[in-house]
């Protein structure tokens, strides 16, 4: 019984300490291009129906609509694989067939049961997960003209809006909702915990603008009366609170002090 | 030989040749010969050859003179700001990015910038300032670091102290409101081995030349549990304190700088 | 008597497959027509979602009773139009739930900004 203990943790360790030798620390790691950035395959049951994964990239859809319109009116979860989209829901005019559809906003329809002679390579416009595809729109010749900043997809977004360069659209006819008229919030400060480090100015303002409330609320920020009272930087770069956005889609976190804005003197 | 014996001793091999064969895969432990890079003269120090796109469109690759640039601006300027990756040959520098005011276009533009004229792509004959594939390029300049304090490997110069006694005053912006971080955390590492004595790490001779996010989180995580693998092989191997003190700032050779009570 | 039978028998048979014909050929309108109404409704319900901070408590404890009973009503819709608004469904009230909690009397010490680490 000893022996096969002894054995079993040698092995477990030897296990360990091989994957950690392989564990990819210690160096920086490889940024994605901008045209990449905001890139999310979706793949819950592509593969399982003989398509290759979707190839989702934030940057043409977010030139044209807010994240609340996708994310809330039309119910994509934050997470790729969590909404769990199939083709009969887009054929029905929900999910990406909530534009894309036939007299629908976009100028294609997904998943269309019509015009089969050219199935399955007309899926590959979306499905085109380790294919080689002519895609309509170039990133650097779509966005030459909008305000540039470093990092993430390179797109100065507030800018983009502020100077008219993109108008954001946050109606769907047939799933979007009559809403009231969006509340002021309040701005927050945040204190790190390490010393030296400048406060975080959070603004609600610029999140709302484009997020209204349910896109935070309850499920990524629970909020203090729950019991939340700190967000640590090893949870943010894990993906949780801000990094649910700025780990991958909105600009990214390598860039301390777009947040850390204020200086304790 | 009994099942339970037979069982046993094929689970240790088992487990020892995974360990063995990912060692060797992984190649940290396993060799004792490290991929250092060759000991080079003061003046060719920090130099590198930059050839990702040039030798391919005809061009001599690019030469890149570390010391030239940091008597003038810290680290952060390029490496956060104007966004070149600290591998060489990663960044995706072309000639249509410098044209258009990023990476080297960013100063060199053939614009005055602080006082002199850059060269920059805007003038066909000034081609062979950066693309001469010659890594000791500039080395005539070298002799205007003679007054500045001296440090026995490297280029030679301790380049903290230069700025600490104001002979050089490296701009640490080039278009941003400095990130405002006043973090003074000195570090005190323990040594693998018992008879090595601890480093020191002080993040303010850090923080002088280097953004936040030139180290963290991806080469120093700040969750701690992952700084567990931050030994001296990995260091020569170019992981952690490697990223830079290999072969731009002061090597490693320099035991002393970092475990101050090591006798030599 | 027997001639009655054959008469009544035949027009009960009749009546019943035109009964059934029309119930089913009218499920799919009848579904059509429960999807407008919940539609119709959940507009009602979660269009407070912008501006919830600045309704009472009671008010939103009222628009929460409301998305629970509207709840059956989504889930005897189909597959697709059951999965897509019961998720709209359940970020509504959970916003709710959320305004409630933060918009409760504060405690009579200030209450903790969220510090990061």
């Amino acid at each position: 019984m000893k022996k096969y203990a002894v054995a079993v943790s040698f092995l477990f360790l030897a296990v360990l300490i091989s994957f950690s030798a392989l564990a990819q620390t210690g160096v920086k790691k490889k940024r994605p291009r901008p045209q990449d950035y905001g890139k999310v395959v979706l793949n819950a049951f592509s593969e399982k129906a003989g398509l290759s994964g979707v190839v989702f990239n934030h940057w043409l859809h977010r030139s044209k609509f807010t994240c609340r319109l996708c994310h809330i009116d039309i119910g994509f979860g934050m997470k790729a694989g969590s909404t769990g989209i199939r083709a009969a829901d887009n054929m029905k005019g929900y999910y990406c067939g909530a534009c894309h559809k036939a007299g629908g906003k976009a100028n294609f329809e997904a998943c269309t049961k019509k015009n089969n002679s050219d199935y399955p390579k007309r899926c590959d416009r979306c499905h085109s997960l380790g294919k080689v595809v002519a895609f309509e729109y170039e990133f650097s010749a779509y966005t030459a003209k909008f305000p540039k900043e470093r990092y993430g997809s390179g797109i100065d977004w507030e800018k983009a809006e502020a100077d008219g360069t993109i108008k954001l659209s946050d109606f769907v006819e047939g799933l979007s909702i009559k809403k009231q008229q969006l509340t002021q919030s309040k701005e927050l400060e945040l204190v790190p915990k390490v010393e030296g480090m400048p406060d975080i100015i959070f603004s609600h303002t610029k999140h709302t603008v484009w997020n209204g409330c349910a896109v935070c609320h309850p499920d990524i920020f629970v909020g203090v009366k729950k019991g939340t009272t700190k967000y640590t930087m090893v949870e943010i770069f894990e993906g949780k609170y801000c990094g649910a956005c700025h780990g991958n889609v909105a600009f990214p976190l390598m860039d301390c002090q777009r947040c850390h804005t204020k200086h304790v003197s | 030989m009994p099942y339970k014996t037979r069982i046993l001793t094929l689970l240790i091999i088992a487990g020892a040749a995974a360990a063995f064969t990912l060692y060797v895969l992984g190649g940290r432990e396993a060799s004792a010969k490290y991929d250092i890079p060759k000991a080079l003269p003061p003046e060719e120090y920090g130099n590198i050859v930059i050839d990702r796109l040039s030798t391919k469109n005809g061009e001599k690759p690019v030469s890149f003179s570390h010391w030239i640039h940091r008597k003038k601006h810290t680290c952060r300027v390029c490496h956060t700001e104007l966004e070149f990756n600290m591998k060489t040959n990663t960044t995706e520098i072309t000639e249509a990015a410098n044209r258009q005011g990023k990476f080297c276009g960013a100063c060199h533009n053939g614009k005055e910038h602080d006082g002199v004229q850059m060269f920059g792509h805007t003038d066909k004959t000034q081609c062979s300032k950066c693309h001469n594939g010659n890594r000791s390029a500039g080395k005539d300049k070298f002799k205007e670091l003679a007054n500045l304090p001296k440090n026995k490997y490297g280029n030679g110069v301790d380049w903290s102290r230069a700025v600490e006694q104001g002979l050089i005053k490296p701009q640490h912006r080039h278009t941003d409101k400095p990130l405002e971080a006043d973090i003074d955390k000195t570090l005190k590492l323990e040594a693998e081995w018992f008879s090595i004595p601890p480093a020191i790490f002080p993040h303010k001779s850090h923080t002088a030349w280097l953004d936040c996010s030139n180290c963290h989180p991806d080469i120093f995580n700040i969750k701690k549990r992952t700084t567990k693998h931050f030994v001296m092989s990995r260091l020569l191997a170019g992981e952690f304190c490697g990223v830079c003190h290999l072969a731009v700032a002061f090597p490693m050779d320099d035991c002393k700088r970092c475990h101050p009570a090591v006798v030599k | 008597m027997q001639k009655k039978k054959q008469t009544i028998i035949p027009i009960a048979a009749a009546t019943m497959l035109v009964a059934v014909l029309f119930l089913s050929g009218g499920a799919g309108l009848v579904q059509g027509a429960g999807l407008a109404e919940v539609k119709r409704d959940f507009e009602e319900v979660c269009s407070n979602s912008t501006n919830g901070e600045h309704l009472g408590k009671e008010e939103l404890q009222k628009l929460i009773i409301r998305c629970d009973k509207l709840k059956p009503r989504i889930e005897g819709l189909d597959d697709t139009d059951r999965r897509f608004y019961l998720r709209r469904l359940k970020s509504c009230r959970d916003l709710y739930q959320f305004m409630i909690d933060t918009t409760e009397p504060e405690k009579p010490a200030s209450a903790p900004t969220p510090a990061a680490k």
